[in-house]
């Protein structure tokens, strides 16, 4: 279980990233130097207190970060918010951070309350691998479709300020924020493929009841994101249908993994 | 003396819809002014009609013809339109104001881009219509050559057109929202004018893969996209090119949309729904509206890129305050200067309609006394003289002075002058008559 210092350091953490974000969307209103320095500043202390986080318990516990789940949420916040901090540096979309980084923030504050609450270690690699290979891969999935999510958001609501004709660009343009969807679910669908193959060759190695939610959810999810990468063959589906379809997608994505904490023997 | 009266819309008084049916475009300008000429042969008229604005200015004697209202009528009725449908638009102005208005115009302060410097050659190129229509005369003619010298004063001595946006640069700005990458890009521009040029050129520098110019010439599409490094296609091919454009510009000078809902219908579909960024800069539109309204459609007409130029400019109060100083001086130098030269020739019918008269008398008061010497006669002759230009020296030095006045006033001095003496050019012609009459009274 993380200590109560390592939790008030994520609580830092979420705490320097909403300032972060707070003052990155000051700039609406007044777009200064200063302020974009600072919002990156508060950003980039705050991943690396969770950075610190994950260090600092998994020293305390002599394992790898991935082994509960308190560590497994803090290392997928972080890895979203690299993401988003390495887009910015090499080809910065302007408003990326105000929607990825909101779902840094739900992670890191969920990985707070399930450390607390309800905190349990994972099989360890050797004793389980499809196990180890369904986590990492639906995980990877579940970053990978936020931020095809935090795109399809982005694309409705640019999307939707040109048609109303209104100035000031708030995101970068149509054609990129519809490549990053496309880009994003395809590997994202990848990942959650073998994430669903290796959950089905576990159940079926463990013989185990299949949890019907979560199977279902998982499922849609998919279905979701193949309608999705049908674009390219089906182009009605272009545009504003692909965007709602990303982040419907990620709604049942993040269905399935509250479905997953909430069902009788689904933290297993 | 003479009334100048100004009956227009613009675009704060009357949106697109109106505006497209009320503008005159090439030859219809010198149209209206030749039916002009014919229906009020004694008044001068000067046509502005802008995408922005449609403005009738007529010089007439004060009681002449046309009144606002039949202006009015005139305006609508040539584009067969009724008063009343675009009377709820129209302003009217007149005299000072009317000359202060054409000089804001001039000086793009009317202008939905404050600043931008299209408005002036259009100023020009009214009154070069006029010109040749031979509707400009004594009075239009000073008043437009002022107004173009009032336009390039503000652009050379203020700061009002440095820095500021056009259509042509938030257009480009709109297709930099929608698309990443121009390089594998195709810009279409249908029509071959200057407005469609400007733009064209703004997207030019974004380097598209093809640059097309489609128009019904098709020879001077070739030239016109020759200058960019296009190619030139005609008209009949136009429905091949918009399903392979991902933008198009459309400035034609066609009485109707060239692009309807119906027939962008099957080009999205060929398409396969790839966003497409519409720019309509034609007046009347090129694009039926509905179009806009289609998936993955990006449609602007003109109104929607002044809208954002106006509210995204920057806000240059210094030199838009130091623009209207001169818009303001230059109106009050040109009501003096014009009331000076009306003033001239009544002041001279006032001396001479007094002298006549004087020397009418002098001579029955001579005929009365028999034996006057040649002195005497000659002494009486020089005290009507003398009691005339006593009597009247006070009066004209003070209209003289009003002139100069800060209050102003002079017209209405000179109106007062004009009906008190009957000093109208029509009514000193006979002033025997109304003599004989006035002594019989």
């Amino acid at each position: 279980m993380p200590t109560n210092a390592q939790l008030i350091l994520l609580g830092f953490s979420v705490v320097l990233l909403a300032v972060g974000g707070c003052v990155s969307a000051a700039r609406l209103w007044r777009d200064r130097e200063s302020l974009r320095v600072a919002a990156k500043g508060c950003m980039y202390a705050g991943l690396t207190a969770a950075l610190a986080v994950i260090l600092w318990h998994s020293e305390q516990r002599r394992q790898c970060p991935l082994n509960d789940n308190f560590a497994a949420l803090v290392f997928l916040a972080v890895l979203l918010g690299l993401f988003v901090m390495y887009v910015q540096r090499v080809r910065p979309l302007a408003g990326l951070d105000w929607f990825v980084m909101p779902i840094v923030i739900l992670l890191l504050t969920a990985a707070g309350v399930f450390g607390r609450v309800d905190y349990h270690q994972y099989q360890p690699l050797v004793k389980d691998t499809w196990l180890w290979v369904h986590r990492v891969t639906t995980y990877g999935g579940v970053v990978v479709f936020a931020v095809a999510a935090a795109g399809g958001t982005m694309y409705l609501i640019a999307s939707r300020r040109l048609r109303r004709k209104m100035p000031m660009p708030l995101f970068g343009s149509l054609e990129r924020l519809e490549q990053m969807i496309m880009h994003s679910v395809t590997l994202g669908f990848a990942l959650l493929t073998v994430g669903l193959i290796t959950g089905f060759i576990r159940l079926f190695e463990r013989d185990e009841r299949p949890p019907t939610a979560k199977l279902v959810m998982g499922s849609l999810a998919w279905l979701v994101y193949a309608v999705v990468l049908h674009v390219p063959l089906s182009p009605r589906l272009r545009g504003r249908r692909a965007a709602v379809l990303s982040v419907v997608g990620f709604v049942l994505l993040i269905g399935t993994i509250v479905m997953v904490q909430l069902m009788p023997g689904g933290k297993r | 003396m003479h009334r100048l009266l100004l009956v227009g819309l613009n675009h704060k008084t009357a949106p697109l819809a109106v505006r497209e049916r009320l503008a005159f475009a090439g030859n219809q300008k010198r149209e209206l002014l030749d039916a002009f000429r014919v229906r009020f042969s004694n008044a001068e008229a000067v046509l502005v009609s802008t995408c922005n604005r449609v403005e009738l200015y007529t010089a007439r004697t004060v009681h002449g013809h046309p009144r606002v209202e039949e202006m009015i009528g005139f305006l609508a009725g040539q584009r067969g339109l009724t008063a009343e449908e675009v009377e709820p638009h129209v302003y009217r102005k007149t005299d000072r104001e009317a000359v202060a208005h054409l000089f804001s115009v001039a000086a793009s302060l009317d202008s939905m881009v404050l600043g931008e410097t299209q408005i002036l050659g259009q100023v020009r190129e009214a009154y070069d219509v006029a010109a040749e229509a031979a509707t400009a005369g004594t009075f239009l003619h000073p008043l437009f050559q002022r107004a173009i010298a009032v336009g390039k004063q503000v652009m050379t001595e203020t700061t009002l057109g440095e820095g500021r946006l056009s259509i042509a640069s938030v257009a480009v700005e709109y297709a930099r929202r929608i698309y990443d990458t121009f390089g594998d890009k195709t810009v279409l521009c249908i029509g071959a004018g200057e407005m469609a040029h400007l733009v064209l050129q703004h997207f030019a520098g974004l380097r598209p893969k093809t640059l097309v110019v489609c128009n019904r010439d098709v020879e001077k599409a070739a030239r016109f996209a020759a200058e960019f490094s296009g190619v030139g296609v005609p008209f009949e091919r136009l429905a091949e090119y918009l399903a392979v454009a991902d933008v198009v510009i459309s400035s034609t000078g066609a009485p109707h949309a060239i692009i309807t809902h119906a027939m962008f219908e099957q080009v999205v579909k060929q398409r396969r729904y790839r966003p497409v960024f519409l720019i309509d800069i034609a007046l009347p539109r090129d694009i039926e509206p509905e179009v806009g309204e289609l998936e993955n459609v990006y449609l602007y007409n003109i109104d929607d890129l002044q809208d954002v130029v106006a509210t995204t400019q920057t806000q240059r109060a210094g030199a838009v305050e130091a623009a209207r100083k001169i818009v303001e001086e230059q109106v009050s130098e040109f009501a003096a200067w014009h009331q000076t030269r009306e003033m001239g020739p009544l002041i001279d019918r006032l001396y001479q309609r007094s002298h006549r008269l004087a020397a009418s008398e002098t001579s029955r008061a001579i005929n009365k006394l028999p034996g006057l010497s040649e002195a005497e006669r000659a002494t009486l002759e020089d005290l009507g003289r003398r009691i005339v230009n006593k009597l009247l020296h006070n009066p004209v030095n003070v209209l003289r002075a009003s002139n100069h006045s800060p209050h102003g006033g002079t017209a209405a001095y000179l109106h007062a002058l004009e009906k008190l003496f009957k000093l109208a050019e029509r009514e000193t012609a006979e002033p025997k008559d109304q003599d004989e009459q006035a002594e019989s009274q």
